[in-house]
């Protein structure tokens, strides 16, 4: 009987716990208590020896089944329980404490994010035999570490830790110091930036289309009392897809016909109430429709490199006017590690405003570019939630507010502590390919 | 049936079944490729084969003419029809229509459009060409030729360089004879007389343009079998007439239209065409003299086959 067999069997175990599980009433209740008794005793190899590990300590496999079982107790383990998984393949087994060792041995604690907790996941009548074949051909019991779940990471004393963060969904604050500098002289040193922001991504059509959302996210300048600056989005929406058919395809008739498919993937995106005040002037945008092109994206699809134009709606609060406003945009964001750690983002973003009534010192129609750059990385976790380092470079050039004409640099550099950050997509589906 | 023979297989009596089943293989012919769908290396389908006169018509380039140079550009609806005829056993039908043909360009620095509501041909291709001799008995000659119409209904030209001039011609039709006598539509060959109405303002007075038959008109349409091939040539000469126009005037046009399929773009195909035209006393309100030469790119919706 090989391995895949034996998994095989063994898995009728919990389905038989479960359905004794959900029974109901004393009679129910005394049956299960007995059956639950009956298992344990099967399970129980107290003559079974666990060898120290060889080399590095291996971990129980997330995606494998794993057995609870009384083995012999040992200097660490003084209960003798630990959680096996065993390749009848090899004739080996991995045995790993049910607690958090304490000082090198297992104490009360738990162990967290395990995969089956024991008591839920019952050996059985088939887990019985597998031990059973395990005592009769002598197999090796090793020490180990228990499982930790995609994206999460055990160390050996069984405390499990997050290593794998998804930014794109993540409630998030932060600082930063933001310098600025205007080639009329004006800028400063000493300005701060607090900012703030929730971001919500999730997976559609099979895993083809990353949906994003972004609420109220928003960043204030301060600095100099005469220029305190505003910006708050208040919803943005835009998506990724990969297309199973081509949008669009060319063939050619020079020589052989033949066949270019053009992977288009097109998508839209949608912004409403976007506030910005500077200068002594406030713009509401209103609401704003954009069709989106990925120029490419990666498979998961989190990276992205797209070009995003359309329409716009927006309100000049000072001016009581309303402004016809196209905008067109260069985006990428890009994750570059398989675990999240290293993010940029860059994008440039033109918009032009119609309709706008005559001001002084301002052009009929004016326009707006917005030029920016940045890298975060996560320097640490708390509590599993990541603390990153920002940095960006931001670069405006605009005639529409006629205190602030022309061209602005800044630079940002500070911190950012995200809740929620959640371990990847890409993990996490990898981890359910697998199973 | 493969449920039928399944199930056949399954019993006893197997050999009679697989016996069964080879005799109704070898009998039943294969399924023929469509010639017209191409595959991939990834399998993805795609046309290559399409119809010069179907679909919506949509082209735009650069005009040479005695003026300069100037952009063009040009729409309209083409459609193909074969019918077999209901009156006349044996023979077919084959028409040729475009609607709403519009065409855009600049002469002497100002647009000039010609937007004609109908054109086409019809011809009436007969299995035997026969020319009956109401003798008695009757006698029965070969008549090697096909008998066919081409037409237009509605011309309206107007050129900004000549003013509030313009041309309107309410009718044009010629009857043809096709020596080819193709069986099939892309081939035609139509060689007849004319007769046309048209209605001229030129410098704010209105002149009425008659030929009544007096001009001899070529039909030509070729086309390659997959459709990516088109070439169509149409042409008159011949004396209109008119109140003050003693004798008549001889006028001529004609055009050529060679294209090209190079690329299609979701089975639409774009085309790279050339256009010659020229007229002597015969183009815009002022029946002036010409030749121009265009030659640019030609999408056509809807034509795939």
């Amino acid at each position: 009987m090989n391995g895949r067999a034996l998994r095989g069997i063994a898995r009728t175990g919990p389905s038989r716990f479960r359905g004794l599980r959900a029974a109901r009433g004393v009679k129910h209740r005394r049956a299960r208590m007995l059956s639950l008794a009956m298992w344990w005793a099967l399970a129980a190899a107290p003559e079974v020896v666990v060898s120290p590990h060889a080399g590095a300590r291996a971990s129980l496999d997330w995606d494998a089944r794993t057995w609870c079982v009384r083995l012999a107790p040992t200097k660490a383990v003084p209960s003798g329980e630990f959680r096996v998984q065993c390749d009848a393949e090899k004739k080996r087994c991995l045995a790993a404490p049910r607690t958090v060792l304490v000082d090198g041995v297992a104490g009360e604690e738990p162990l967290a994010r395990v995969r089956d907790d024991c008591w839920e996941l019952f050996t059985g009548e088939e887990g019985a035999q597998l031990l059973a074949q395990a005592k009769e051909e002598g197999w090796r019991f090793e020490e180990a570490t228990a499982e930790a779940p995609p994206g999460w990471y055990r160390d050996e004393r069984g405390r499990v830790m997050q290593v794998n963060f998804d930014l794109g969904r993540r409630v998030y604050f932060g600082g930063s110091w933001s310098p600025f500098y205007r080639p009329d002289g004006a800028g400063a040193w000493g300005r701060g930036r607090p900012e703030v922001g929730v971001s919500i991504t999730w997976m559609g059509d099979g895993g083809r289309q990353q949906h994003r959302l972004h609420f109220v996210e928003g960043a204030a300048w301060l600095g100099k009392s005469d220029d305190l600056r505003f910006e708050l989005s208040s919803a943005r929406y835009d998506s990724s897809v990969r297309r199973n058919q081509p949008p669009l395809w060319l063939t050619t008739f020079v020589g052989k016909p033949r066949r270019f498919d053009l992977d288009l993937n097109v998508t839209w995106a949608a912004e409403l109430a976007r506030f910005e005040a500077l200068g002594g002037r406030t713009f509401l945008g209103v609401a704003e429709a954009d069709v989106a092109v990925d120029l490419w994206h990666s498979v998961d699809p989190d990276s992205f490199v797209r070009v995003r134009a359309g329409p716009a709606l927006e309100l000049d609060l000072v001016e009581k006017a309303a402004y016809f406003r196209p905008a067109v945009a260069l985006e990428a964001d890009l994750t570059l590690d398989r675990d999240g750690f290293h993010h940029l983002v860059a994008s440039a973003l033109g918009e032009k405003l119609f309709w706008a009534p005559a001001v002084a010192d301002r052009p009929g129609s004016p326009q707006r570019l917005k030029l920016r750059a940045g890298y975060e990385v996560i320097l640490l976790a708390l509590n599993d939630y990541p603390l990153t380092l920002v940095l960006d470079a931001r670069a405006t050039w605009r005639d529409d507010v006629p205190t602030l004409k022309g061209w602005e640099f800044q630079a940002n550099a500070g911190l950012r502590f995200s809740l929620w950050a959640p371990a990847r997509f890409s993990a996490t589906d990898a981890a359910e390919r697998a199973r | 049936m493969a449920l039928v023979l399944a199930l056949v297989l399954a019993s006893p009596e197997e050999d009679e079944a697989r016996e069964l089943l080879a005799r109704v293989e070898a009998t039943t012919p294969p399924v023929a490729a469509d010639p017209c769908t191409a595959h991939d290396e990834r399998g993805r389908a795609f046309a290559v084969c399409f119809d010069p006169w179907r679909g919506l018509e949509l082209g735009g380039g650069a005009a040479a003419g005695t003026d300069g140079w100037t952009g063009a550009f040009e729409v309209g609806a083409r459609f193909r029809g074969e019918r077999e005829s209901r009156s006349k056993a044996d023979s077919t039908w084959f028409d040729l229509h475009r609607f709403g043909a519009f065409s855009l360009r600049g002469v002497d620095g100002l647009p000039a459009w010609r937007l004609t509501a109908w054109t086409g041909a019809f011809r009436r291709h007969v299995a035997e060409g026969v020319l009956l001799v109401p003798t008695t008995p009757p006698v029965r000659l070969p008549f090697p030729l096909d008998i066919a119409l081409a037409g237009e209904v509605l011309t309206w030209e107007r050129r900004l360089a000549e003013g509030n001039d313009y041309a309107l011609e309410p009718v044009r039709l010629a009857v043809l004879l096709d020596p080819l006598r193709a069986s099939s539509s892309r081939f035609h060959l139509g060689l007849g007389v004319l007769a046309s109405y048209r209605l001229r303002q030129v410098s704010g007075v209105v002149v009425h343009d008659v030929t009544p038959l007096t001009a001899a008109t070529l039909f030509v349409n070729v086309e390659s079998e997959e459709g990516r091939w088109a070439l169509r040539a149409s042409g008159t000469a011949g004396w209109t007439f008119g109140p003050g126009q003693a004798g008549g005037a001889f006028r001529a046009r004609g055009e050529v239209d060679g294209a090209r399929v190079l690329v299609a773009v979701n089975d639409q195909p774009v085309a790279v065409f050339v256009h010659t035209g020229a007229a002597w006393a015969d183009a815009g309100a002022r029946a002036s003299s010409e030749v121009t030469v265009t030659a640019g790119l030609r999408l056509q919706l809807w034509s795939a086959r």
